[in-house]
């Protein structure tokens, strides 16, 4: 496998090969990004055009400071988080509000069913992850994406992002609550018992 | 809502960060003395876990189909110069 750096350094000189060798190599990355972002199939291809398309035209501002798939998610984000804005403008999202740990004590909260293969292809589950992703506000999904799914750091996902530290930590806090809380109710009204 | 964290992070605030891959030793420290000392805090902090693990089961890699490939190769004018396999 060639050196990436130079194999950048061609595609910035308008070799078409280099060109293509990096949009191969990254292509199926940012498809998976835009495709969790976008919750939608056609949606994510948009994106990854779209994103390929703005990378190749200014990949010349490239300058090596950043690797490089973290300059390509960013283009990826800021394509599908203006997507979001668009689509989501006439639709209601969920608000988020801030977990109280006082509410944990004396829940007589108890053990979660075991992670099977089975409870993964139930596909109601499924849907209900899927849906509870989907009704998560972009600026929320974002961050549990980069950080939870992707595994980027809080540093990165900050510069990523163009967010704070700060930022990053709540936003990722009140987005894996909601997301467990949706769990909660399912296995509560599928006879998951508290103590 | 503002997305203004407090400077004292909230006990609930160092559970769920904790599960972060980037968590530094003293905050695990806090976290293990919290969980041991409050069995409803362990089965919550359990619970998140889980909710992650479960996201990373059911978003896994999707390939792309060969066709979509091509779509965007010809979008990009970059068709003809994919590599044959045997290159």
């Amino acid at each position: 496998m060639k050196n990436e750096l130079e194999i950048i350094e061609k595609a910035q000189n308008g070799d078409r090969k280099a060109q293509t060798e990096l949009v191969l190599r990254y292509e199926k990355k940012v498809f998976n990004l835009a495709l969790r972002m976008m919750r939608d199939k056609e949606d994510a291809e948009d994106v990854m055009q779209e994103t390929f398309l703005t990378a190749l035209r200014k990949l010349h501002t490239f300058e090596g400071r950043s690797q490089f798939f973290t300059w390509l998610y960013r283009i990826t984000m800021n394509i599908s988080l203006q997507k979001l804005r668009e689509r989501n403008k006439s639709n209601a999202m969920v608000s988020l509000s801030d977990p109280d740990i006082e509410s944990i004590h004396g829940q007589h909260l108890s053990e979660w069913p075991a992670f099977s293969s089975r409870l993964m292809t139930n596909n109601d589950f499924r849907k209900l992850l899927d849906k509870a992703l989907k009704e998560l506000p972009a600026i929320y999904r974002s961050v549990f994406i980069l950080r939870d799914l992707e595994g980027l750091s809080t540093i990165e996902t900050q510069k990523l992002l163009d967010l704070t530290e700060s930022n990053v930590k709540v936003r990722l806090m009140r987005a894996r609550y909601y997301l467990r809380q949706n769990l909660q109710k399912y296995f509560q009204e599928n006879q998951f018992n508290e103590r | 809502m503002k997305d203004e964290v407090k400077t004292e992070s909230s006990p609930f605030e160092k559970l769920c960060l904790g599960l972060s891959h980037d968590m530094d030793a003293d905050i695990c420290k806090e976290i293990a003395a919290e969980l041991e000392k409050c069995p409803d805090c362990h089965f919550f902090y359990n619970s998140v876990e889980k909710t992650i693990e479960m996201y990373r089961e059911v978003e896994n890699n999707k390939n792309l189909d060969e066709d979509m490939e091509l779509r965007l190769l010809r979008i990009l004018n970059l068709e003809d110069f994919k590599p044959c396999d045997d290159e």
